[in-house]
């Protein structure tokens, strides 16, 4: 039985090796099964996207880039055998790995293969600590971190002036735990203060007593770090307990718009690296292609799937070889316009400084109230 | 599963040794030699993810197979020990090796700690218990930041390293290093439950499964060698989880992933418990087939759902018991004629 | 005390959905003393039936309602016929593992057919409050808490004074009284199954307006249930109810006054704790009314 099933993979890997020795491969780990699934699928749309688009004007130097997608789960074990998977087809990079803690494991990994990992989701200020200076010369990080994130929504906050207190709901993870450090450092000396701070537990489906809590307390506003059925349900529960306190901190607007349109979240405000709302005529052209393509409006791991991709392509141009190293050495000296309409330049510990945007919802439609360096 | 267990009892303690060994033996040389042959490193990889899956199926099959308890404790063991490895390590110092021992001891204290109340009441309320210990687990390590660091988990861990008198050190990151690291333990921790099981302690294990009145009615405590197996499984669930950890470099709450408990449980079905040798292959088997369910990951865990279901109704004994139930059926025939 | 009372206001309300759920699983296991890990996963299956009702066919609230408590309650027995009732008494172990596999194929296949991410139910009572003597009130839940009441009352007089729950609750007592008094175990078991499974999908579809309804919500209740039916005793329905309350009104005053981190943590601590003063649970066993 375990011959069979040796020989039965010896089978497979053969068929996986020998894949278009043409094309230049990049690997995509990310998870497409579990609790997270969509989100990944999201950044292997766009990662998909942004190469058929390259493809289309003619590749690199006559060569087809290749997305080689592989499923993680959001869990390290299975995040690093999906790159030792990734790393048989020869990729050029690896882009990934969604969630930090698997981010984290990755590392290593790509580091003894010599090859990029280009992050683009994973938000742990640890992944840029490592980067770079840091010890890692193979991690390179596009988004933004959650302290660059929190600078720009506590100065907005402040600005706002009528703004004391804040109650902090977030997800038991590295986003919502990430989230509220950010936010306690960024709000510090700004006069106004954290008075509460809870984390429940991803897939909870009842938030009737913290949102009593809050009721009763009466904060100025609530920051929200939560992500996909959570943050939906927690939404919906705080409209129908007619919570009075403003909703910040990182909301997904976008996904939220049946809500928005209802006029329930007027005033509402968020922070993030990107919005489907943002007026250039890149971000127009990638909404109205991915729509077209996958039926669904982009989000941010989408567009960090799509500008990946579009980084890696950029410093492939530029390479005097199509090796590893070459890339490596092509990607410091990345000087290139974002979708955003932000530059991306990789710093001395290889993370990028993109665009926080901070968006308000007025008159039942988003919009971006001012972007700022991060 | 008390259902197999008249097929199972007479099972591994030897009716062909004659075949068994020359197997097992053959199987080890195999996978000595493998990486030398083989020597992608995704391969390995997926190979030291079995040997750490065998360990924690061979002590799910002890204190299961065995003992006849289901425990759903086990990927909470596991968990415990990669955070005292990390802990350990991290905070406290001790060498790898050190700590990969104290882990296990440390999973084993508490697994008999909690075996107490957990066996109190009846079966259906330790599966409960157990489950929920793994839960509460999870929780703790999510929340209690201050020690655990909480969803971020504990990075870059050490791993032990082999020192070689006069060849120099070589250091358990190298994956190919690392593999003969977990096969060590794992022939080791394995070897050291089928001695256990063969011993007149395994005997009594079985004879308790089997009924549980009449062990006590010979004058053996039940509870007593139950609460001692659960601890043992206990153990061996630790040292899996430290060796893990060790390998992955990095521990956080997802280790505790339910994912872990369902492939556990599917290994053990699958394999037969109670079927040793079996459910050591089981492992090494459903380490794999993921692998190769690569391609639709979407549709996997249904498949595994559907493993399951059928297990249960046609083979509740496992590959291991249905072999068990032909050799016994072609003993009657020879008796016969 | 305001903020206490609601707060206790809100766990009552809490726990009934609990207990809807937890007596189902609890008299599953008075009858067949199988332990039904699939029970959540009905929950879900309850409300991504109604979701589809609603959202996508149209249909009314209260309507749906009873199509998919019946929907579910059909799938559960036919659960039964097919599979559970090919196993003997004392099988335990296997009852466990074929209910696993059952939840798997069915959180896993929902997500495979309609996607991972989660719907909303929009009802004309969504967002809809009201103020009672000073406590608020969500009117939503309150329709789900009464449904469940209705359900557990109509339960109890099943049980009380047919002749299908009274020979339910003597087979549940003894079984082969049972036989002797000539009620076939089979037709028992599966109407007792059908009920149970239905009850779970009924508490499903009457939170699917207020819950985001996705393919795992079925896992993080179930677990909580089953400390439920622990802390009350396996196979007590009136323990299972009590159980319920308790459980819901402590979670709610233990988050209210400290954090959601612990209320998550009540359930299985209590359970811990119960287990070690009352072994049996707070009602023991049997299905008694």
């Amino acid at each position: 039985m375990l011959r069979a099933t040796l020989a039965a993979a010896a089978v497979l890997f053969a068929i996986q090796g020998a894949t278009a020795e043409e094309n230049i491969v990049i690997g995509l780990s990310t998870p497409l099964s579990g609790s997270v699934a969509a989100l990944g699928q999201h950044e292997n749309w766009g990662a998909s996207l942004a190469a058929k688009e390259i493809n289309e004007a003619g590749g690199i130097n006559g060569k087809q880039i290749q997305v080689e997608a592989q499923d993680n789960q959001c869990n390290p074990t299975q995040g690093i055998t999906s790159v030792e998977n990734l790393l048989e087809k020869n990729p050029i990079a690896v882009i990934g790995a969604l969630c930090s803690s698997v981010t984290l494991a990755v590392m290593p990994v790509m580091e003894r293969a010599e090859r990029p990992l280009m992050v683009g989701v994973a938000t742990s200020p640890i992944i840029t600590e490592q980067a770079g200076v840091g010890g890692n010369q193979w991690t390179f990080r596009i988004n933004p971190s959650d302290a660059g994130l929190a600078v720009a929504l506590g100065k907005y906050l402040a600005d706002k002036g009528s703004i004391k207190t804040i109650a902090f709901v977030g997800e038991d993870t590295d986003y919502g735990r990430g989230g509220h450090s950010a936010m306690a450092e960024a709000l510090k000396g700004t006069g106004i203060e954290i008075v509460s701070a809870d984390f429940y537990k991803q897939g909870t489906p009842d938030f009737t007593t913290v949102l009593t809590r809050i009721k009763t307390a009466k904060p100025d506003a609530v920051a929200l770090y939560a992500t996909g059925v959570d943050e939906l349900g927690f939404i919906r529960q705080y409209r129908g307990m007619n919570i009075d306190s403003l909703l910040s901190g990182r909301v997904s607007l976008d996904e939220l718009l049946p809500v928005i349109q209802a006029g329930a979240l007027e005033d509402a405000s968020s922070v993030y690296p990107y919005a489907v709302e943002l007026d250039t005529p890149e971000n127009k052209a990638f909404v109205e292609k991915f729509k077209a393509t996958y039926g669904e409006l982009p989000n941010n791991q989408s567009f960090q799937g799509y500008e990946s991709i579009r980084v890696l392509a950029d410093a492939l141009k530029r390479s005097k070889e199509l090796t590893p190293a070459a890339l490596r050495n092509a990607l410091k000296g990345t000087d290139m316009t974002s979708v955003t309409g932000g530059t991306i330049k990789f710093d001395d510990h290889n993370q990028a400084h993109n665009l926080a945007l901070i968006m308000k919802v007025k008159d039942g439609v988003i919009v971006i109230e001012t972007t700022s360096g991060t | 599963m008390s259902v197999s267990t008249p097929f199972s009892t007479s099972s591994d303690a030897g009716v062909q040794p004659r075949l068994t060994w020359p197997l097992v033996v053959l199987s080890l040389a195999g996978l000595i030699l493998l990486p030398s042959i083989w020597p992608s490193s995704y391969v390995v990889n997926v190979l030291i993810l079995a040997f750490i899956f065998a360990i924690l199926a061979t002590g799910l099959n002890l204190i299961f197979g065995y003992t006849g308890l289901l425990s759903f404790g086990q990927v909470g063991f596991f968990g415990l020990g990669a955070y005292l490895y990390a802990l350990l390590t991290m905070d406290g110092g001790v060498s790898p090796w050190l700590s990969i021992l104290l882990a296990g001891i440390g999973s084993g204290f508490v697994a008999l700690l909690l075996g107490y109340p957990a066996l109190r009441v009846s079966r259906a309320s330790f599966v409960i218990v157990t489950l929920s210990v793994t839960l509460l687990a999870a929780l703790l390590a999510r929340n209690w930041v201050e020690i655990t660091r909480g969803p971020m988990g504990i990075p870059r861990l050490p791993a032990p390293s082999i020192d070689l008198l006069g060849l120099g050190t070589f250091s358990g990151h190298d994956p190919h290093v690392f593999y003969y690291i977990a096969l060590a333990i794992a022939v080791a921790s394995i070897g050291a439950i089928y001695l256990l099981v063969n011993s007149p302690i395994g005997r009594v294990l079985r004879a308790i499964n089997l009924d549980e009145p009449l062990a006590a009615s010979q004058g053996i405590s039940p509870k007593k060698y139950q609460i001692a197996a659960f601890a043992v499984a206990g153990i061996l669930s630790g040292i899996a989880g430290s060796l893990h950890v060790s390998h992955l470099g990095i521990v956080d709450p997802s280790i505790f992933d339910p994912y872990y408990s369902e492939m556990l449980l599917i290994i053990v079905i699958v394999g037969g418990p109670g079927s040793f040798w079996m459910v050591v292959v089981s492992s090494l088997v459903f380490m794999a087939i993921p692998e190769l369910l690569r391609m639709a990951p979407e549709l996997r865990m249904v498949l595994f759902g559907m493993v399951l279901v059928l297990a249960a109704m046609l083979f509740p004994t496992g590959v291991g018991g249905y072999f068990e139930q032909r050799k016994l059926a072609m003993w009657r025939r020879s008796l016969r004629s | 005390m305001e903020f206490f009372i609601q707060l206790v206001i809100n766990g009552l309300m809490l726990g009934m959905v609990y207990a809807l759920i937890a007596i189902g699983l609890s008299l599953i296991f008075g009858v067949l003393e199988i332990v039904n890990f699939a029970h959540g996963h009905f929950y879900m299956l309850g409300a991504t039936v109604l979701a589809a009702l609603v959202t996508s066919a149209g249909i009314g609230f209260f309507p749906s309602l009873v199509i998919a408590t019946v929907a579910v309650g059909v799938v559960g027995y036919l659960v039964y016929v097919v599979l559970l009732r090919h196993f003997r008494e004392g099988e335990f172990d296997r009852g466990i593992i074929l209910t696993i596999g059952i939840g798997m194929v069915l959180q896993n296949g929902v997500a495979y057919l309609f996607g991972s991410s989660s719907r909303m139910v929009d009802t004309s009572l969504s967002f809809v409050s009201w103020d009672v003597a000073g406590f608020f009130v969500d009117a939503q839940r309150t329709v789900a808490v009464l449904v469940g009441a209705v359900a557990i009352a109509a339960l109890y007089a099943v049980l009380t004074f047919t002749r299908i729950g009274k020979a339910m609750r003597a087979f549940a007592q003894n079984r082969e009284a049972a036989f002797i008094v000539g009620i076939r175990p089979a037709v028992i078991a599966g109407i007792a199954v059908a009920i149970g499974i239905a009850l779970a999908g009924l508490a499903g579809a009457a939170l699917a307006p207020v819950f985001a309804v996705h393919p795992a919500m079925g896992a993080p209740i179930l677990f909580k249930v089953f400390a439920i039916i622990i802390i009350g005793g396996l196979g007590s329905l009136p323990g299972a109810l009590v159980a319920s309350l308790l459980i819901g009104v402590t979670e709610s005053v233990v988050g209210g006054y400290s954090s959601v981190a612990l209320q998550d943590a009540v359930a299985f601590m209590l359970m811990i704790v119960v287990l070690l003063a009352f072994p049996a649970g707070l009602f023991g066993k049997g299905i008694r009314v």
